[in-house]
């Protein structure tokens, strides 16, 4: 899964980093850090 | 590329303020929030609020505390991650994050609250070990929206809802 495809099924989660460097994508029970 | 997988949905995320090494995951309907190390996959804290119910998580004004508020406003905790401390501060006016501001130097945090008459106050408390309650006051707002600290920290920003349409400028005066 790249990272278009994870944010667009993410449940509306999605936290940059205070750096920018990095993006937290929550989905139903995860949450994954790219 | 980090992966964690929790107990119920996820209802709230959010980075450490200070460097972004620490992960703040909250679990609604469990009252349950999560704090993960990106640097130490092995450390991990949880953080239960129990039968009070979670309505809203966030960070202190650093890494080392995480502020809770319960369902029904009727509390907000203040849970120290380093000494396992718990504060807390009764009737926070707002369960969405509003109401909550730290000032710039962040050692003080003004908290809108609810009095015993059901009428807007404001709480300003020292950020330390333990949180003490320098000053309350009643501002003159009909249903105060939100509040901000000035640049300089040396006054607060209220400003009501869109019926009254005001914003009003308190100076702390606190020593």
């Amino acid at each position: 899964m790249n990272f278009s495809d994870l944010i667009q099924q993410s449940s509306g989660l999605v936290k940059y980093s205070p750096a920018g460097d990095l993006v937290a994508v929550a989905k139903n029970f995860e949450v994954k850090v790219i | 590329m980090h992966n964690f997988t929790f107990v119920d949905l996820v209802t709230q995320v959010e980075w450490s303020p200070v460097d972004g090494s620490l992960l703040l995951v909250a679990v609604g309907k469990r009252s349950l929030v999560f704090v993960k190390s990106l640097h130490d996959p092995d450390w991990h804290c949880k953080i239960d609020e129990g039968i009070a119910g979670l309505a809203h998580a966030q960070w202190g004004p650093g890494n080392n505390h995480v502020l809770t508020v319960s369902d029904f406003k009727v509390r907000l905790t203040i849970w120290g991650l380093a000494d396992k401390s718990v504060q807390y501060i009764k009737s926070p006016k707002h369960e969405d994050g509003r109401g909550i501001a730290f000032s710039p130097s962040r050692k003080m945090m003004a908290v809108a609250q609810r009095n015993s008459e059901a009428k807007d106050a404001i709480g300003v408390y020292d950020v330390g070990k333990p949180w003490n309650c320098l000053t309350t006051f009643n501002p003159d707002t009909f249903d105060l929206e939100d509040l901000r600290f000035s640049g300089d920290g040396q006054s607060l920003i209220v400003w009501d809802s869109n019926l009254k349409c005001k914003i009003l400028i308190y100076q702390l005066q606190i020593q």
